[in-house]
């Protein structure tokens, strides 16, 4: 199935991915991002999400780090 | 979800503004200013180990972590932006409506003030310094900028050497978006505002230590001109010459108790203590500069021997006259002997003349 991923990790745009059915939120998270899911905030069709919820076709899913650092320009 | 009406018509407006930017080019920005910043970082970092200001150099490396996170943040921004070819998908109202409905439920509200947009954060801490609450203003008249958006303190706590500075990342209410930029950017062209106003929050809630406008360990400090350590206002000393912060250890002291810095200091010729440039006198003979111990009788020790030895010459000479030729009485009133000086003195003479 397909959803809208946005990893405003990277270049932060968002992109169509095929996913498997059942694909969980902690699943997805640990494929395309990995490390500890309490340091970033992740909604699903922009509400908070838990890592345990099952995606569903045409979910849009952003994973947003809660630290970014800026810059002095 | 409760329908908003107020909300609808601020999406009709940004979807109006969307449009306005259709077939325009996306804006290309090379990174000319973070690749100057890496290089002025890396040239005042070899500046410093070369005149052994180790706390500055240490100070400067850490910078190019951030000033090289600064640039690839622009680079990947700079591509991302090529990828997207253009803004062919305009965010329609109906996604505009969503974002800023998330918007209102992560900020607990989002207003307009003419073409702004905006939300506010909860008060921000870092590292236990209070800096208040902000608002992340989004213009969506100038969507076709680059950096459409700004930052206003509403308690500003600024740093103590910069009024502009309201947060390690804010300055003159612009926000330097760091690691941040690229996902910024892309929210901003998706139309993506509800994440384009939490990333912001985000960066907001971070500090990017060695990257900032104003480092936090010395945000209520004034940093010193010579090695950068952050002074507290009563430790402080201020150059009498050029009226810059310097700290206990960089401060150069006069006996007048005046303060100068490495540049500004002057220093006694002839025993090299450090004097400032009013205790300093000129010899006149030799025109260099002395502290008040080192003149005697307006002239320097060396030129003041000189002298003496000059004046027991005209003694002898005088003497080997009166010998010599006994016709020849010693000057009476109103006569005087000359003597020729001795011919090295009259060459330094001739070279001061010169210098002048």
């Amino acid at each position: 199935m397909k959803i809208l991923f946005i990893d405003a990790t990277g270049a932060g745009f968002a992109s169509p991915i095929e996913v498997a059915e059942g694909t969980t939120v902690g699943t997805l998270f640990l494929e395309r991002i990995g490390g500890d899911p309490k340091a970033f905030l992740i909604r699903v069709n922009r509400q908070s999400a838990t890592v345990n919820q099952v995606l569903q076709p045409g979910d849009r899913v952003s994973i947003t780090p809660l630290k970014i650092e800026g810059a002095a320009a | 979800m409760t329908w908003n009406p107020q909300l609808w018509r601020t999406a009709r407006r940004l979807e109006a503004a969307y449009q306005r930017l259709r077939g325009s080019p996306p804006t290309l920005d090379a990174p000319w200013y973070a690749w100057q910043k890496l290089t002025e970082t890396c040239r005042l970092a070899a500046h410093a180990d070369r005149r052994g200001w180790r706390y500055a150099g240490r100070r400067q490396r850490e910078q190019l972590t951030g000033n090289l996170d600064y640039l690839l943040g622009e680079l990947r921004t700079l591509r991302g932006t090529l990828e997207r070819r253009g803004r062919d998908k305009l965010p329609p109202a109906g996604e505009l409506y969503a974002e800023l409905v998330a918007a209102e439920d992560e900020f607990g509200g989002v207003a307009v003030q003419d073409f702004e947009l905006y939300v506010t954060t909860d008060p921000i801490r870092l590292e236990g310094i209070y800096l208040g609450p902000f608002e992340i203003r989004l213009n969506f008249a100038r969507l076709d900028e680059p950096e459409p958006y700004r930052v206003v303190a509403l308690e500003p706590h600024p740093a103590h050497a910069s009024l502009g500075t309201t947060h390690p990342h804010v300055h003159d209410e612009r926000i330097c978006l760091g690691e941040g930029k690229a996902a910024v950017t892309a929210a901003l062209v998706e139309g993506r505002l509800g994440d384009l106003f939490q990333l912001i929050n985000r960066v907001l809630h971070t500090y990017g230590e060695g990257s900032a406008y104003v480092e936090l360990d010395r945000w209520h400090g004034t940093p010193c001109r010579e090695c950068d350590v952050s002074v507290d206002e009563d430790e402080l000393y201020t150059c009498r010459g050029c009226d810059e912060p310097l700290c206990g250890e960089c401060v150069q002291t006069c006996d007048c108790g005046s303060a100068a810095c490495h540049d500004c200091a002057t220093h006694c010729t002839a025993c090299g203590q450090t004097t400032c440039g009013r205790c300093l006198a000129t010899c006149p003979d030799c025109e260099e500069e002395f502290c008040a111990s080192c003149l005697e009788g307006g002239l320097c020790h060396a030129c003041q021997e000189a002298e003496e030895e000059r004046a027991a010459e005209q003694e002898a000479d005088r003497e080997e006259l009166a010998e010599s030729d006994p016709a020849v009485h010693a000057p009476g009133v109103g006569q005087v002997v000359v003597l020729a000086r001795p011919r090295h003195h009259r060459n330094r003479r001739l070279r001061n003349l010169g210098r002048r």
